[in-house]
């Protein structure tokens, strides 16, 4: 599939709608509404969709609307995690968190189903977005294998690490790969591996590109990966080596509202200049608007952000998206911030002299 | 006699939880919500008291993080959502925009002492002023530093004159970060020295035994470790006038056996000459979740035998 220069993308959740969450609502408590669940996350789903292609996003997913989030859904379908209540994310948002208490093991592919609903519906090409490895060890308790490693070493800091280390590439390599594998077989546009816990332990990263790797090894369909709100410099020592096509990152967040393309206006993407300094040739995936506040990016600011990025990514290799996932906004918000998104990348295309 | 007591932010309830998803929707009312949020802070004490903690910790349940009620100070913003450390917890990064000017009293509004039965030993925790300063936005250096210090130096004197024992000053970026811009924290606490005595140093998230002797240096009357970062049993010949120990794990769900922890405080007290000795969570129980922060409780709990 073809796509245009400047692709538009979104990064995977978007905000649920009302019928949606009151059902999952139920089922998280317990209530016997799985027929109810399958038929509201078919309608989500291709509402959402629509909404994609409406707000003229070049590649589409469906907003994860066949997950009530991001880990919650794939630790769902493993065996040796179990959940044991909500932890804070931020302010009042928490999440579910589980802990491991015995070795994972795999009991559904959880994401075959979905893949192939969203690709059926969807008139644009998918990306499949699936959580890592690296993040879904980060994102548990990791009760099992710290235990085991406590015992073995006295030193605390060796025993977190060798127990982190058995745990994501327990994950990389019984969970993510055989997921990956049976997708790949279905003729798969790309598929986005989530990490956003990557750059988030200084001394692991050699943990993560290797669970990366392990996840992604043998696996024939193009993969990217998303990264956000952490040291991305963490990467750079190994961003070579890591098995992905795309890095697409959040930048927005950390970035002014001040328009222009100097150094001082768009701090938030100073990590570009890394990139180019540390010869990264992939795709780069530019986070422009942010997905954690209501205010809306004005066309001509993201026009500006677009514009500093190709001062360091050339246009062949530049992805436009949001920061993250838009589940924390509204449906309208969201969408509003995807079609300015688009709208601005039309208009840094047409001054480089491409009809759209 | 091993003193205990816990540091941070705890974690919220259900109801609390469910309570304030329903004020940000404006489902509920002011005096409702403030009304559950005394409920729940009187639960953390009365879990304190019912622990046989030696200090009983402000509960801290309604800050979103540790910088939060700074921001609503003149000149303090919170800006964008960023990380804490390695964890999956995001703070509003504070953005200075000028000279900060301490408000008199200011502190006062977001604790809960008033809640505390008489004759209680209450202690509260702040941002450490390095890891404020490390953690915040600012263009000018001095006047980061000169607004840190009256935001610390005004909170500390209210805490102190309201009643409050002493001070934990959480310290994350002084262990974590491998390279300690010394000059910078030296001043940094050479402006708190009037509290000097009711100041303690919270480390966690970091081995200090590299830089044990510098911060042992530091002007204040206490200083904690995060055992589960420094191997506390190779710490020796080390002269602490108030320490604790960090070996509870706020972050994990795997329960520590209290006479392991004993016997490690045992092993400490005959290698180091210490003045008193506590036991704490390694950082905030706000990691674990509400059911789990009790469960670490009741270690606590049994370790001070009551």
């Amino acid at each position: 599939m073809k796509l245009p220069i400047l692709p538009t993308q979104e990064i995977g959740s978007f905000k649920k709608p009302n019928y949606l969450i009151e059902v999952y609502k139920q089922w998280l408590r317990g209530e016997e509404v799985s027929d109810k669940l399958v038929k509201a996350i078919k309608t989500a789903s291709i509402e959402t969709i629509r909404l994609m292609e409406q707000s003229g996003l070049d590649i589409v997913w469906d907003g994860e609307m066949h997950r009530w989030e991001m880990y919650y859904h794939p630790v769902k379908y493993i065996d040796g995690i179990d959940f044991v209540g909500e932890v804070r994310i931020f302010d009042n948002k928490y999440f579910i968190k589980g802990s491991v208490v015995k070795p994972p093991k795999l009991l559904k592919n959880y994401h075959l189903e979905e893949y192939l609903f969203v690709k059926e519906h969807a008139n644009k090409p998918v990306k499949l977005p699936v959580t890592g490895p690296y993040t879904l060890a980060d994102w548990s308790f990791n009760e099992y294998y710290l235990k085991k490693w406590l015992n073995i070493e006295g030193d605390p800091m060796k025993a977190r690490r060798k127990s982190k280390e058995e745990l994501v590439f327990t994950i990389a390599k019984e969970i993510i790969n055989p997921i990956l594998k049976e997708i790949a077989k279905h003729n798969v546009f790309r598929i986005q591996i989530d990490e956003p816990a990557a750059t988030t332990h200084p001394d692991e990263m050699d943990i993560f590109v290797e669970a990366f790797n392990k996840a992604v090894d043998g696996v024939d369909a193009t993969i990217t990966s998303h990264i956000c709100y952490s040291d991305y410099t963490l990467l750079l020592d190994y961003i070579n080596d890591l098995k992905t096509t795309q890095l697409a990152l959040e930048f927005a967040n950390r970035d002014t509202w001040n328009r222009g393309v100097d150094d001082e206006s768009r701090r938030g993407y100073a990590f570009l200049k890394d990139l180019v300094e540390y010869s990264y040739k992939g795709e780069v995936g530019l986070g422009v608007v942010d997905v954690h506040t209501d205010r809306m990016e004005p066309v001509d600011l993201i026009v500006d952000r677009i514009n500093y990025a190709l001062k360091y990514i050339p246009a062949e290799k530049l992805f436009i998206n949001p920061d993250c996932g838009l589940r924390t906004r509204s449906r309208e918000i969201g969408k509003q911030k995807l079609v300015n998104m688009v709208e601005a990348t039309k208009i840094v295309r047409k001054s480089l002299g491409i009809d759209t | 006699m091993i003193e205990t007591y816990i540091t941070g932010i705890f974690p919220r309830n259900n109801e609390l939880i469910n309570l304030w998803r329903k004020w940000d929707k404006g489902s509920v009312n002011k005096d409702e919500f403030h009304q559950g949020v005394e409920k729940a802070a009187e639960e953390v004490i009365r879990i304190q008291l019912d622990s046989c903690l030696t200090y009983i910790h402000d509960p801290l349940i309604d800050w979103h993080d540790i910088f939060r009620p700074f921001t609503n100070l003149p000149n303090l913003t919170p800006g964008p959502l960023t990380r804490f450390f390695e964890n999956n917890t995001f703070y509003r990064k504070p953005i200075f925009e000028g000279n900060i000017k301490y408000i008199d009293g200011f502190i006062l509004d977001y604790v809960h002492k008033d809640l505390l039965p008489s004759g209680i030993k209450p202690i509260m925790s702040l941002p450490g002023p390095y890891t404020f300063f490390k953690l915040s936005y600012h263009k000018d250096k001095n006047t980061a530093i000169e607004s840190i210090s009256n935001i610390l130096l005004g909170a500390i004197r209210d805490l102190i004159k309201d009643g409050y024992e002493f001070i934990n000053l959480l310290e994350p970026a002084l262990a974590y970060y491998k390279d300690i811009e010394w000059d910078l924290v030296e001043k940094l606490y050479s402006q708190l020295i009037d509290f000097r005595d009711y100041i303690r140093i919270h480390n966690y998230f970091g081995d200090i035994l590299p830089k044990i002797d510098k911060i042992i240096g530091l002007p204040v009357n206490g200083l904690s470790i995060d055992g589960t970062y420094t191997y506390i049993s190779k710490l020796a010949g080390l002269k602490f006038n108030k320490v604790a120990l960090g070996l509870i794990d706020s972050r994990t769900t795997l329960l520590e056996d209290p006479s392991t922890i004993i016997d490690l405080i045992k092993n400490f007290k005959e290698k180091n000459k210490v003045g008193s000795i506590a036991v704490t969570p390694n950082t905030d129980l706000d990691y674990l979740p509400f059911e789990y922060a009790l469960k670490k409780l009741t270690i606590l709990r049994d370790i001070r035998g009551c």
